[in-house]
């Protein structure tokens, strides 16, 4: 037996996931293999160095250690652990001075983040998410910092000093359920499968969705909108942000930056900057090449401008700063202390423009050469169009994660809580004689940063002020329709262009994406191919120290950027090494400097995340830690045998639990490689003998795919065979994933959410796929196995439209739970008033509640009892307000407790339907004292209109539901739980069904679950065989009998199990019909919508049609009688509109008559009196 | 007759000049059961009845299996009293859990007017603990005992109870209480699954396999031996093929479906010919179903017949 089928055969042996998981037991179908216990030590060998063939199985290892949202909370513990202490420490904030007085100080020596914990009437203690969803709690821990400050003429230290607090991310370093059992987590309340990766404010679950931007600190070469070509780099430093752009007009080459007013030709920028000679920044630009043509227009138009020192170009740019203090100087005042204009154009360009460039006694070296490389680019650019970068590509992308959010949002909280202490301290010391000693502990308030965070998260504002950032809808609430929309909702990409604009290019697939963003997973509509999703081995980085790198590279041979004058620059094959985005150095060798680099990282001498890419276009080495960058695993392919590295043996020690994942990274096995870096990889899909290798063979390859599958994300695992269907097919079913009705959690029963949809008995798919195993689906399943009879029946099933068996839904298929939230408070007002809970009318303590009627099951207490049925508009909690809120009480003691001092104002059900009473829950929040939420239960049968999906993006309402006896039946006496119209596969080509359907089916009679893994093995030809076996057709088809005439259906029915999903769009609530109701207050006219019980409105394209049909009897009634009919009084003489007896304008009756019109317009001309603009009625007999 | 074929796959063969066949020559046959029932447990085999209808039409034969399904009368929970429940499972879906199970009461034994009552009282004590369907208790009410004094002394011949003992309806954790009460009345399987006494009335027809003896011989002849997964096929001395047993046929129609297969058996089903199974849920006897639904079906026959007499009788 030869080594290789030997290991396949041991594989197969060890995970029967291979075959499929059993069932049921009884006789196998596909016979178990033997376990190869029976090896030679030196077979084992061989099978252990053999390339690995289920290398997928480094997935779950994966995901074991990463967990599904590793992005979020790796940058939230990034932030707190890292980026909060280099805020605190940073020159700008760690010290507060007073300009009063000299000895006053308060440092701060560290910053820490605790546990999270609450604190109520006084006292402190730890709280837990679910705490916190209930009581309406904000998860949040406090922020301890060390000071050393002043008190009088004391210098004093103090540790742990609260400053405010901050909300927690779920599962992050400092949350209570990190690391936490699932024993533990069922005591807690929480769900084991729940990936954490959001927060709770204020009892609401609140995502921070994942930002896309450009990146920062990273020449661009485009066109501009003026077809110029332009080089542009947005700086940004923890102080500012700025743009800097450098284009090319008319042959001339100037600079643009935002603090400047007027556009500088370059070479007065670069004469301002110490390069004087021309001779120099044409050899330092253009080096040996022929891009001069621009450089002779361009230094010629410095030289007519008279510019030829730096002082004159300083002199020239300080003309045009913006917002410029020196031009209010004046030559006569003495006192005046403006700078002078060339000593301020010389700060703005050492400070602003390029400001991540730094400079530093304002050396400009450095900065010159980075804007001669930037002019450079630009030339070439402009001389070969095939040099512009693309903007869309997502190597120049970041993604901004909750870390990098929050870091924004503490340094700018921060800040403000300084200022706001440094106020305090010049009120108190400027004045002359103080009682006491300054104690400036006594002026820390907290609330400043705690306040800062909810209000952002809660309502999704991030407004900055430094950055005169204003962000909205950066959070989202975290959406519980199913646990796949949950997790879909974490890996959530959002862009910053709007919507509206025109342009596909941001909107479309882009290559780079491969691997890194999902390819199915994003909306329709407006928002198409904006909103993205990342695929499932995605991770994003955090930002990393770049010194060591810095250094290293340099030990590594590249000369040293400062040593090197501008014909060596850009002298033949002299590769310029970058670091992330900054000038380094250069290279002779950047193959070699890669190869090195990349081996530092393999052995773990280098952040895992640091990437490398030889750009060989554009001649650069661009050496990446910087934060934001995607990158994804990849297996490492050795160069001598061309094999991936991991083997066997690896994957058998994982198994064995004698190897983790990360030990995979550290021994260079795996490594991470981010988009830029993926351009210099040719990846292979596998290195197995007889398996296809993909795009690279294995002898040009470089790196190896862990799983085909991983280009997808997590919400297109749900689809069985995506790589069967049409695209779009996939693209739909991931909307409507989230949209199913299942199980959202295992905690879903303790849980208090305004709406929630439960399915009382779902099923874990018949066909399934790696991905959901992943992501446990089989515990929180949303759908059921629905037996299909793809037929056309009545003629009810037109459009898609699906026919349910009634006795099916009567045994409980599909039926769900929908769960409402009701809530209220007991406020105290400022009058110390307080609401108050009622006994219903007549209600004694001991009699039972009410069986009927409005109060029906309130209890004594005034509220609710559990268990017991509501119905529309009937009380759930029995409040009472005072009457008076405002005026201090009167009565004195007892207050408020007199009858007739409180008026009702209850809590009501206000479904449409009747519902039960499934929890009661009485408590406080931060704010009130008592909160009464009450959670209604409603469960639905399926009706007439209930949409359903298969997991193939083929959705369609229920047309008809028919008795079991109507219903065709097999030789089996199997009847179909739903028949669907075979018109939806043609045109939709979902053949992901159709093989579902045929794996489904063989799955169900043999008692073994398929895969429908993307890209995996196609297992329909076994599962066919499967079927024959059972005595079923071949093709999945069955010969039935029709349940009207009890004849045979002359043709054979494709039937068997699919897993079906319920949608949360359901007829009970949205069916609304009204004849009299309601009208709005200032038009009269009938409103709109079903909450309000709307009228439904006969628009202006119906009104067209009864226009030209001429029914102008029907348009009046319509438009009028029955919308809002008016009698006014007329005046005949003025043509005003009068009161019921006398003319205001004639100060007459006289001329009185009466006339129906629309109030709308009736309110018009009142309008339109307002506004000195006179409408005249004149009215005439016909 | 009609023949399935590839792939149009039923012809029908000149049905519609065949006469109404009515009931007149009626045929019926008890078979032993097939090799897969062997499978099936002893007990489970005693719900079962599967025999043969013959020289009749689908219309009669559906008519049975309709009725069989939908209007044969059974006893089942019909509404629910809810005195205590603080299970996991809610209300609506315990009661909906409860309704489902079925009882072992034949309802001719109910007199008019007349519900049984259940009642399901379990509080868990100590250790987590599950509810089964043999916890539903039979328990006559004040409600009935006013107009059937006898409620309890005449059940008890009957013993009233769930058919299976060991349905699991929830199940509790210490201190969690269930207390019900059940209504059972008598109903039809075409108001509510619930009451349907069976869990399937099925048949097929009878299947018929015609081998082109000149085609299909010798190695032919093995391979569609081989093909069929039910056994249908045997190879007769002079090596040429034979449908042994068509009854067993399935209709999968792998002895048509490769190439080489074309033109040497013919499938067919013999349209006046069918195959019924039964299954009871337990609350009655199958045979029992099956004669019940003769009567519904003779009475409904009569209740025509006298409409079309009395309609005669006015023209
Ligand atoms: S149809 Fe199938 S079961 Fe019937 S005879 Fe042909 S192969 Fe055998």
């Amino acid at each position: 037996m030869a080594p290789e089928s030997l290991e396949i055969e041991e594989e197969k042996g060890a995970d029967v996931g291979q075959v499929g998981e059993r069932l049921l037991p009884g006789p196998a179908d596909i016979p178990q293999q033997k376990p190869s216990s029976g090896l030679t030590p030196r077979e084992r060998a061989a099978v252990d160095e053999a390339p690995a063939r289920n290398k997928w199985k480094l997935l779950p290892e994966f995901l074991k250690v990463r967990g599904l949202v590793k992005q979020h909370i790796d940058s939230y513990n990034h932030f707190v652990e890292v980026e909060m202490k280099k805020i605190v420490a940073s020159k700008m904030n760690r010290e507060i001075r007073s300009d009063n007085n000299h000895h006053f100080f308060l440092r701060y020596e560290d910053v820490y983040v605790g546990t999270p914990e609450v604190d109520q009437n006084l006292i402190t203690y730890k709280v837990t998410p679910q705490e916190c969803r209930l009581r309406d709690l904000t998860y949040a821990a406090p922020i301890y910092v060390d000071v050393c400050f002043t008190r009088g003429r004391g210098v004093f230290r103090k540790r742990k000093l609260q400053i405010g607090r901050i909300p927690v991310m779920l599962q992050s370093s400092r949350c209570r359920l990190r690391g936490k059992s699932v024993a533990e987590l069922e005591k807690l309340k929480e769900c084991p499968y729940d990936p954490g990766g959001y927060f709770v404010v204020k009892g609401s679950e609140k995502v921070i969705l994942i930002q896309e931007q450009l990146s920062k600190n990273r020449i661009i070469i485009e066109q501009d909108s003026k077809k110029q070509t332009c080089a542009s780099v947005t700086s940004s430093t923890h102080e500012r942000k700025s743009r800097t752009a450098v284009y090319i007009k008319n042959n001339r080459i100037y600079l643009k930056h935002n603090s400047i007013s007027a556009d500088i030709p370059i070479f007065i920028v670069l004469k301002a900057m110490d390069c004087e000679s021309e001779l120099l920044i044409n050899y330092a630009i253009s080096g040996t090449s022929g891009i001069r043509q621009f450089l002779i227009a361009s230094a010629e138009e410095a030289a007519r401008a008279g510019i030829f020192t730096r002082d004159q170009a300083l002199e020239f740019i300080g003309q045009y700063i913006k917002h410029s203090r020196a031009a209010k100087r004046s030559a006569d005042d003495p006192t005046n202390t403006a700078p002078l204009r060339a000593d301020e154009a010389k700060d703005v360009l050492a400070l602003m423009v390029l400001g991540h460039v730094p400079v530093n006694n304002y050396d400009f070296r450095d900065k010159a050469f980075y804007l001669m490389y930037m002019v450079r680019q630009c030339c070439q650019a402009e001389a070969d169009p095939s040099l512009l970068d693309d903007k869309d590509y997502y190597g120049n992308k970041r993604l901004e994660l909750a870390g990098q959010l929050l870091a924004l949002l503490f340094e700018d909280l921060f800040k403000r809580f300084n200022t706001e202490l440094k106020l305090q301290a010049e009120r108190v010391l400027s004045k002359a004689n103080q009682a006491d000693a300054f104690d400036i502990m006594k002026h820390m308030s907290q609330n400043i940063i705690t306040n800062g965070f909810v209000q952002a998260i809660s309502t999704g504002n991030w407004s900055l002020k430094r950055f005169k950032m204003e962000r909205a809808g950066v959070t989202q609430q975290l959406s519980r329709l199913s646990f796949m929309s949950a997790i879909g909702h974490m890996t959530r990409i959002t862009s910053q262009f709007e919507k509206t604009r025109k342009v596909s290019g941001p909107r479309a697939l882009q290559p780079s994406q491969w691997g890194m963003l999902c390819p199915s997973d994003t909306p329709e509509g407006e928002s198409c191919g904006l909103v993205k999703n990342l695929a499932l081995l995605t991770h994003v980085t955090s930002d990393e120290e770049d010194g060591p790198v810095r250094q290293l590279v340099l030990r590594l041979g590249v000369e040293d950027i400062k040593l090197l004058g501008g014909e060596e620059i850009f002298s033949e094959g002299a590769y310029v090494v970058m670091l992330n985005g900054e000038i380094l150095g250069l290279t002779a060798e950047p193959e070699v400097l890669a190869e090195q680099l990349r081996k530092l990282r393999r052995a773990g001498r280098l952040g895992e995340y640091v990437s490398v890419f030889v750009n060989r276009d554009k001649a650069t080495v661009q050496i990446a830690t910087d934060g934001g960058r995607m990158c994804r695993p990849l297996i490492v392919v050795d160069k001598a045998t061309h094999r991936g590295k991991v083997r066997n043996k690896h994957l058998r020690m994982l198994r064995e639990g004698k190897m983790a994942f990360h030990q995979l990274l550290e021994q260079g096995l795996i490594e991470y490689v981010d988009v830029n870096e993926s351009n210099n990889t040719m990846v292979a899909l596998s290195d197995v003998e007889g398996e296809s290798a993909g795009g690279a063979t294995m002898q040009e390859a470089t790196h190896l795919e862990i799983d085909p599958l991983t280009i997808l994300g997590i919400v297109v695992g749900l689809v069985p065979f995506p790589h069967h269907n049409q695209s779009p097919r996939n693209t739909y079913q991931c909307a409507m994933g989230k949209q199913a009705v299942g199980t959202i959690g295992m905690n879903q029963l303790e849980r208090i959410d305004t709406l929630l949809y439960l399915m009382c008995y779902p099923h874990k798919p018949l066909v399934h796929s790696r991905t959901l195993e992943l992501v446990n689906f089989d515990c929180v399943p949303a759908g059921q196995n629905a037996i299909v009879a793809v037929m056309s029946y009545s003629g009810y099933d037109i459009e898609d439209a699906i026919i349910i068996n009634k006795s099916s839904m009567e045994r409980g298929f599909a039926r769900c739970m929908v769960m409402r939230k009701y809530a209220t408070q007991l406020k105290t007002y400022a009058n110390n008033t307080m609401d108050r809970l009622a006994p219903p009318p007549f209600a004694t303590p001991d009699a039972p509640p009410a069986a009927a009627g409005k109060f029906c099951g309130v209890g004594y207490d005034g509220v609710i009892e559990i268990g017991s049925r509501v119905e529309k508009n009937g009380v759930l909690v029995n409040r009472e307000m005072p009457t008076n809120t405002s005026d201090l009480m009167v009565t004195g003691p007892g207050m408020g407790h007199g009858s007739g001092e409180f008026k009702p104002s209850a809590l009501c059900y206000k479904g449409p339907g009747d519902a039960r009473v499934d929890k009661v829950m009485i408590s406080s929040s931060e704010f009130e004292s008592h909160i009464i939420k009450v959670v209604t239960r409603e469960v639905r049968m399926i009706e007439l209109g209930d949409k359903f999906s298969s997991r193939h993006g083929q959705k369609g309402v229920v047309g008809l539901i028919v008795p079991q006896v109507d219903m065709p039946f097999t030789d089996q006496g199997i009847v179909p739980d739903i028949i669907m119209n075979p018109h939806g596969f043609p045109s939709r080509m979902t053949v992901g069904k159709l093989m579902e359907l045929i794996c489904s089916k063989a799955g169900a009679v043999s008692g073994v679950r398929q895969y429908g893994t993307a890209f995996a093995e196609n297992p329909v030809k076994a599962c066919s065989e499967t079927l024959v076996k059972h005595g079923h057709s071949y093709h999945g088809k069955e010969v039935v009998t029709d349940g009207i005439t009890g004849e045979t259906v002359e043709a054979h029915i494709f039937f068997g199990p699919v897993y079906y999903q319920r949608l949360k769009h359901m007829v009970a609530d949205k069916m609304h019909a009204r004849a009299r109701g309601p009208r709005a207050v200032l038009t009269r006219q009938p409103t709109e919508g079903r909450s309000r019980d709307g009228g439904l409105r006969l628009g202006e394209m119906e009104r067209d049609c009864l226009i030209g049909y001429g029914a102008s009897g029907l348009l009046i009634e319509r438009l009028m009688i029955s919308s809002d009919i008016f009698e006014a009084n007329v005046c005949l003489k003025c043509g005003f509109m009068a009161n019921p007896v006398r003319c205001q304008n004639c100060r007459t009756g006289a001329h009185l008559t009466s006339l129906s019109l629309p109030y709308a317009c009736k309110l018009l001309f009142q309008e339109l009196h307002s506004m000195n603009i006179i409408p005249k009625l004149t009215l005439q007999d016909l | 007759m009609f023949r399935v074929d590839d792939d149009a796959p039923h012809r029908l063969f000149g049905r519609h000049e065949q006469e109404f066949k009515g009931l007149d020559e009626v045929r019926v046959d008890f078979v032993p059961p097939f090799d897969e029932d062997e499978l099936v447990a002893e007990e489970e085999k005693k719900l079962r009845v599967r025999f043969e209808l013959r020289n009749t039409d689908p219309a009669i034969a559906n008519a049975l299996r309709r009725i069989m399904i939908a209007e044969v009368e059974t006893v089942a929970v019909d509404q629910i009293g809810m005195m205590q429940n603080t299970s996991i499972i809610p209300d609506e879906v315990l009661v909906h859990r409860v309704a489902m199970v079925p009882l072992a009461v034949d309802p001719r034994h109910v007199r008019k007017g007349e519900a049984l009552f259940f009642e399901l009282t379990i509080t868990c004590k100590g250790k987590p603990q599950n509810v089964y369907s043999r916890d539903l208790l039979f328990q006559p009410d004040e409600s009935q005992t006013a107009a059937f004094p006898d409620q309890k002394e005449y059940w008890s011949k009957f013993n009233p109870r769930p058919v299976h003992s060991d349905i699991l309806l929830a199940k509790l954790l210490p201190g969690q209480q269930i207390h019900l009460r059940a209504v059972c009345t008598v109903g039809k399987g075409q108001d509510h699954a619930k009451w349907s006494p069976v869990a399937t009335a099925t048949y097929r027809i009878m299947p018929k396999v015609d081998v082109n003896t000149a085609r299909a011989n010798g190695e032919l002849a093995q391979a569609i031996k081989q093909a069929c997964p039910r056994d249908v096929f045997d190879i007769e001395d002079s090596g040429a093929l034979v449908a042994t047993d068509p009854r067993r046929c399935t209709m999968c129609r792998e002895c048509v479906r490769l190439d080489e297969f074309k033109g040497c058996v013919e499938l067919y089903r013999v349209s006046d010919h069918f195959i019924f199974s039964v299954e009871s849920v337990g609350s009655l006897p199958p045979l029992e179903i099956v004669r019940r639904a003769i009567l519904v079906l003779k009475a409904k026959a009569v209740a025509w017949k006298r409409h079309l007499h009395s309609l005669q009788a006015t023209s």
